[in-house]
C-alpha cells in the first residue's frame, strides 16, 4: 500500500539521528519561548533562519516545525499558570486552565494539556499523511462565501463561551468586532478608526491587546488584595490527573481533535476557531456543563486537543499547495525557498523524503514534547511558588519586550497600556474577554469575506445559500442559533466564589 | 531554578550566534537594515539572504535585520528616512512605497527623492496575468472580447488596494475600454489561491506565485504586465503588445539615509553587488523567482526618479484616489 | 430602589462606544448599500447593535438586583503598572535594554505598596540581567543593550 511505504520512507528519515537531534533541539526551543510571556514561535523562526542556511533542507523544515509546536505546546503552559494567553488560540485555555491552578490542580491542568495534544497530534499525523491531498481539495473550494458561512458557525458558538451574562456577551463579541476593524478598509484603501495614527493603519496588534487585558488586567486584579499578594492559589494537591480526571479527558481528546483537524486545513482562522469551537461543543455536551468556567477538565483538554490538531493540519496547505495558513507558515515558507525547494504541488512528488519526513517529525516531536514537558510539570507549577512581587515585575518585562519584537514599535506598547486599562474596568464590570478576542480576531475576516462574496457574485446573496458548503455551514449556524438560544443555556448567572476582600 | 538555568543556556548554545568584531573605520559598531514587512515576507527573506554575504564584505560586521512593519512599509521607511545619515541605518525594501505609495497616500513620513538616497538595485522580478488551466480564456484577445460581452461581469485578483496589480487591471479597463470587476485580496498568495479554486476568472500574480501552479497544470499564464519580453519566458505575449501602457515594473533596492556620506554609500554598493555576485545567492534569488540586478547607486536614484513619475501616470490612469 | 451599578456602567460603556464608532463611521465613511458594501457598512450596523445591547444591559440594571461589589481599585498598583508599559514604550530604544528595562521593572514593583525598597531594587536588578542574557544576547533583538543616550559616556 502507497501510505505504508510513504509512512516508511518518512519515519525512516525522521529517525536519522541528525534528524532527531534537531527535532528535539527545535520542540525545546519552542518550548522555551512559548513558556515566556510575549515571545512567540514568530520571533524565534525569524532569527533562526539565517542559521538554518547551512542544515540539509529536512532537517532546518523539522527544526523549524518543532518549534512552531512546541511553542504551542509551551504557550498554554503560560496560559494555564499565569492567565497569560500567548496567541489567540490558547485565549480559550485561559478560561478553565487558570481557575484550575487557582483551585490548586495545575499539575492536572498541564497535564491535561499535554496528553490532549499528544493525543491530537498523533492522530492529526496519521491523518495528514492519509488525506493531505484530498484534504487540500476541499480547502480550495473554499470560496468567500464558504469562509463567511464558517465565520458565522465560530460567531454563534463563541456566545457560549460566556459563563455569566448573555447579553454582555454579545455586546463584547460586538465591541471586538468593531475594535478589530481598526485599519485599512481593504476594498477602498479608506482608513477606518485610525484617529489620525499612521500605526493603526495596518489594524491593532492582536498579541499587545491580550498582553493588556490578560496580562496587565490580571496583575492589577491580584494587587487588589490587601497583601498584594497573589491570588488566591489554593494548596497544590496533586501534580497528577487523578482517575476520575483521565476518565474525564477521553471524550473530549476525542473531539476536539477531530475539529482541530477539519478546521485547521483551512488557510485564516481555521486553527483559532478551533480551540473556540472544541471547547463550545464540550460545554453543550457535557453532564459537568455547570463547571465550566470554574475549572473543567474538559474545558482545558479539548481546545489543546484542538489547537495542536489544527497546528498539525496546517501544514497541508503549506506543503500541498505553498500556500501559508498563518504568518508561521510564511516563514517556513521562506525556509524552504531559500533551499531550493520550491513549496506548491511538486513538493511531495519532487521531495518525498522532506514531505513524508516532515509529516514523521511530527510525530516524534510530539512524544518528544510530552516526554519533555510531563517532568517538568514540576518545575513549572513550582514556577508558581515564586513569590508575587518578582513574578508580576517580571510578567511585565517579558511583555514589554514580547510585544515590542513583535514589530519593534513602541505604538505596540502602548497599546498593552490602553487595553490594560480599558480591559480592568470591563473585567470588573463582569464583561469577559474570551468572546471580545473572538469578535477582534474573526471581524475584519467576517467583513472581508462577506464583502468579496458580493464582489464576485455581483452582489447577488443567493450566493451563500447556493453554494452547497456555505449553504450547509449556514444550516449548522441555525441549529446551534436554536440550541444557544434555549432557555438552560440562558440561565441565570450563578454566583462565582468571592474573592478574599 | 536551576533547571530553567539549563533550559537557557540551551537557548544560548541553540542560538549559537556569532560574537561582535569589527574592522577598521566604518563599519565599526552594528548596522541595523529594515526590512519593513512582517518576518516571512519577500524583503525580509532577501534581507536575510544577503545579510551574511554583506556582513563577510565589510570584515565581519554584525547585521541586525529590523521588521518594522506597518503602512505598507511607510512606517519603516520614514523611520529610516528620519535617521541619522552614518550608514548605520539602512534600507532593504521592495519599489511599492518608494515610487508608488507618493501617488497613493496622502501624507506620507518621508519624500523619497529628499530622504533618501540610493546604494544599489537588487533584483527585480514580473508580473503575470493567469487564468485556471481550465478556463475558456487562452490569450488577452479573450479577455477583451468576453469582458466587452458581458460588461462587470468577468473578475480580476490583485494583492490589495493600490498594488501593482491593482494599478495594472484598472489601466487595462481604462485603456481597452472594458469593465472587469475588480476583487482585492490581503496579499498575492490569497488571489492565486482563490484563482486555483475557480472563485476568479483570472488574476495578476508575480513570476512565482504563479509558476509552480502552472507547473502543476492549474494555472495558464496568457501575457505579462511588463515592458520588455522576459528572459525566462519569451513566449508569452505582453499586455502592452495589444494594449499598449499597460506595464508594470516590480524591483527590490538598498537605500540609505539621503545625507549618508559618498564614500560610505560606495562601500555599502560594492558590498551589495559583492554579495550580488556570489553564485548560491544567485541560485537563492532564480528560486524566489528574482533576477539579480547589479547597479550603481546612481542608476537607483535615476530609477526612482523615473518611477515617480510613471507611477504618477498610471495611478491617474487607473483613477484611483489618494487616501 | 435596587440597581445593578455594574451592569448600569457597563451598559453606558457600550452605549457610548457604540455611538461614539457609530459617530465616525457616519460622518466619515460611505455606507454604501447591501448590495454594494462601502467601508462604513459594517462599522454601523455593529454599532448600532451595540448600542441596542448596551441600552439592554442599562434598562436590567433597574431589575437585575444589587449583584456583587464592585470591590476595591488599586489605583496605586494600576497606575504604576501602566506607567511602566508607558516608560518602556517610550524611552527603551534611546536607554537601551538594561538602563531601560531597569527603571521599567523598578516602577513595576512600586507597584505593590508592600515591597520594601532594596526588594524592590534587588528584583528588578535580578528581572534585567535574566532579560538582557535572554533576550539580547540568547535571541539577539535588535533593542541595543546600552542606548544611544550614553554614547557620550563611552
Amino acid at each position: 500500500m502507497d501510505l505504508l511505504t510513504n509512512l516508511a520512507l518518512g519515519f525512516g528519515v525522521a529517525f536519522h539521528p541528525m534528524n532527531l537531534v534537531y527535532c528535539f533541539v527545535g520542540v525545546l526551543l519552542g518550548t522555551v519561548v512559548g513558556v515566556l510571556p510575549g515571545l512567540g514561535p514568530l520571533a524565534t523562526i525569524a532569527m533562526l533562519l539565517p542559521l538554518t542556511f547551512g542544515l540539509e533542507p529536512t532537517e532546518s523544515l523539522i527544526m523549524l516545525a518543532g518549534i512552531y509546536y512546541g511553542s504551542q505546546y509551551g504557550g498554554s503552559t503560560t496560559a494555564i499558570l499565569v492567565n497569560l494567553p500567548g496567541e489567540s488560540a490558547s485565549a480559550v485555555t485561559t478560561i478553565d486552565g487558570y481557575q484550575m491552578a487557582r483551585k490548586g490542580r495545575a499539575g492536572p491542568a498541564l497535564a491535561a494539556a499535554a496528553i490532549g495534544s499528544f493525543f491530537a497530534g498523533t492522530v492529526a499525523t496519521v491523518l495528514v499523511a492519509v488525506t493531505a491531498k484530498p484534504l487540500t481539495a476541499i480547502a480550495l473550494t473554499f470560496g468567500p462565501a464558504e469562509y463567511f458561512s464558517l465565520m458565522v458557525v465560530g460567531l454563534i458558538s463563541s456566545i457560549a463561551l460566556a459563563s455569566g451574562s448573555l447579553v454582555k456577551a454579545l455586546a463584547m463579541i460586538c465591541l471586538g468586532l468593531l475594535v478589530g476593524l481598526t485599519g485599512t478598509d481593504i476594498y477602498t484603501g479608506a482608513p477606518r478608526f485610525t484617529y489620525g495614527q499612521f500605526e493603526l493603519l495596518d489594524g491593532i496588534d492582536f498579541v499587545a491587546v491580550a498582553v493588556g487585558i490578560y496580562g496587565v488586567g490580571e496583575i492589577v486584579r491580584n494587587l487588589e488584595s490587601r497583601s498584594g499578594a497573589q491570588a488566591l492559589i489554593a494548596k497544590i494537591t496533586s501534580l497528577w490527573p487523578s482517575r476520575d480526571d483521565l476518565r474525564r479527558m477521553i471524550g473530549p481528546s476525542v473531539r476536539g481533535t477531530a475539529i482541530g483537524s477539519m478546521l485547521g486545513v483551512l488557510p485564516g482562522g481555521g486553527a483559532l476557531l478551533s480551540s473556540f469551537v472544541a471547547y463550545n461543543v464540550e460545554k453543550k455536551t457535557s453532564r459537568n456543563a455547570a463547571e465550566f468556567g470554574h475549572g473543567a477538565i474538559e474545558g482545558v483538554t479539548a481546545p489543546e486537543a484542538a489547537n495542536n490538531a489544527g497546528a498539525q493540519t496546517s501544514f497541508v496547505p503549506m506543503l500541498a499547495l505553498g500556500i501559508p495558513s498563518n504568518v508561521v507558515m510564511a516563514l517556513m515558507i521562506g525556509a524552504m525557498i531559500m533551499q531550493g525547494i520550491v513549496p506548491g504541488p511538486n513538493v511531495v512528488v519532487n521531495n518525498p523524503e522532506l514531505f513524508w519526513g516532515l509529516i514523521a517529525s511530527m510525530w516524534i516531536g510530539n512524544a518528544m514534547l510530552v516526554v519533555l514537558n510531563l517532568p517538568l510539570i514540576g518545575l513549572w507549577v513550582s514556577l508558581l511558588r515564586i513569590p508575587y512581587w518578582i513574578m508580576f515585575p517580571a510578567i511585565i518585562a517579558f511583555c514589554c519586550i514580547g510585544v515590542y519584537s513583535v514589530s519593534n514599535s513602541a505604538f505596540a506598547v502602548y497599546t498593552v497600556t490602553i487595553s490594560g486599562a480599558i480591559g480592568y474596568f470591563l473585567i470588573k464590570l463582569d464583561c469577559e474577554p474570551a468572546p471580545f478576542v473572538l469578535g477582534f480576531v474573526l471581524g475584519p475576516m467576517l467583513e472581508e469575506h462577506l464583502r468579496r462574496a458580493m464582489l464576485i457574485s455581483g452582489g447577488d446573496p443567493g450566493i451563500f445559500v447556493t453554494r452547497p458548503i456555505s449553504g450547509g455551514l449556514l444550516l449548522v449556524a441555525a441549529v446551534l442559533l436554536v440550541i444557544v438560544s434555549r432557555p438552560t443555556v440562558a440561565r441565570r448567572r450563578e454566583e462565582v466564589f468571592v474573592e478574599d476582600d | 531554578m536551576k533547571a530553567a538555568f539549563r533550559l537557557l543556556f540551551a537557548v544560548g548554545i541553540a542560538c549559537g550566534l556569532a560574537g561582535t568584531t569589527s574592522a577598521q573605520d566604518y563599519p565599526s559598531r552594528d548596522i541595523t537594515v529594515m526590512a519593513p514587512y512582517p518576518p516571512g515576507a519577500l524583503t525580509d527573506g532577501v534581507a536575510r539572504l544577503l545579510q551574511p554575504k554583506i556582513a563577510e564584505y565589510l570584515g565581519g560586521a554584525t547585521i541586525l535585520i529590523d521588521n518594522k512593519a506597518g503602512a505598507g512599509g511607510a512606517v519603516g521607511v520614514g523611520q529610516v528616512a528620519r535617521s541619522k545619515p552614518d550608514g548605520y541605518t539602512l534600507l532593504m525594501v521592495v519599489n511599492a512605497p518608494i515610487v508608488m505609495a507618493p501617488s497613493l497616500q496622502a501624507s506620507l513620513p518621508y519624500d523619497p527623492r529628499k530622504n533618501l538616497r540610493g546604494v544599489g538595485v537588487i533584483a527585480e522580478t514580473y508580473l503575470t496575468l493567469a487564468v485556471h488551466a481550465d478556463s475558456p480564456i487562452k490569450s488577452l484577445d479573450d479577455v477583451i472580447r468576453m469582458a466587452k460581452e458581458q460588461p462587470g461581469k468577468l473578475t480580476f485578483g490583485s494583492a490589495g488596494i493600490g498594488s501593482a496589480h491593482h494599478i495594472a487591471g484598472e489601466v487595462l479597463n481604462r485603456k481597452a475600454g472594458i469593465k472587469i470587476t475588480h476583487v482585492p485580496f490581503q496579499g498575492g498568495g490569497p488571489a492565486i489561491q482563490n484563482l486555483v479554486g475557480k472563485q476568479l476568472d483570472m488574476s495578476y500574480g508575480t513570476l512565482p506565485t504563479v509558476h509552480a501552479f502552472v507547473e502543476s497544470g492549474d494555472l495558464r499564464i496568457i501575457a505579462m504586465a511588463e515592458p520588455k519580453r522576459v528572459e525566462s519566458h519569451p513566449d508569452v505575449p505582453l499586455i502592452t503588445e495589444t494594449i499598449p501602457g499597460v506595464e508594470t515594473t516590480t524591483w527590490l533596492g538598498f537605500f540609505a539615509p539621503a545625507n549618508t556620506p559618498d564614500d560610505v554609500v560606495a562601500k555599502l554598493n560594492e558590498a551589495l553587488n559583492y554579495a550580488l555576485a556570489q553564485s548560491d545567492v544567485q541560485e537563492a534569488m532564480t528560486r524566489l523567482g528574482l533576477v539579480v540586478r547589479p547597479s550603481t547607486p546612481a542608476e537607483l536614484d535615476a530609477l526612482v526618479a523615473k518611477d515617480l513619475d510613471f507611477w504618477a501616470e498610471a495611478v491617474s490612469t487607473a483613477g484611483i484616489e489618494k487616501q | 430602589m435596587l440597581i445593578n451599578k455594574k451592569d448600569g456602567a457597563a451598559g453606558l460603556f457600550f452605549v457610548a462606544v457604540g455611538l461614539l464608532y457609530g459617530g465616525i463611521a457616519w460622518s466619515t465613511l460611505p455606507f454604501g448599500s447591501a448590495l454594494r458594501m462601502g467601508p462604513g457598512y459594517f462599522p454601523i450596523v455593529l454599532s448600532g447593535i451595540l448600542v441596542v445591547l448596551g441600552a439592554v444591559i442599562f434598562g436590567r440594571s433597574f431589575f437585575s438586583g444589587p449583584g456583587m461589589p464592585f470591590g476595591i481599585v488599586p489605583w496605586r498598583g494600576l497606575l504604576m503598572i501602566l506607567l511602566a508599559t508607558v516608560i518602556f514604550a517610550a524611552f527603551i530604544d534611546d536607554l537601551g535594554m538594561i538602563p531601560g528595562l531597569f527603571v521599567t521593572t523598578l516602577v513595576a514593583t512600586l507597584a505593590r505598596p508592600q515591597t520594601t525598597i532594596g526588594r524592590a531594587l534587588g528584583a528588578s536588578i535580578g528581572i534585567t540581567a535574566f532579560c538582557t542574557l535572554v533576550f539580547s544576547f540568547a535571541v539577539r533583538l535588535p533593542i541595543p543593550v546600552v542606548g544611544p543616550v550614553f554614547d557620550g559616556l563611552r
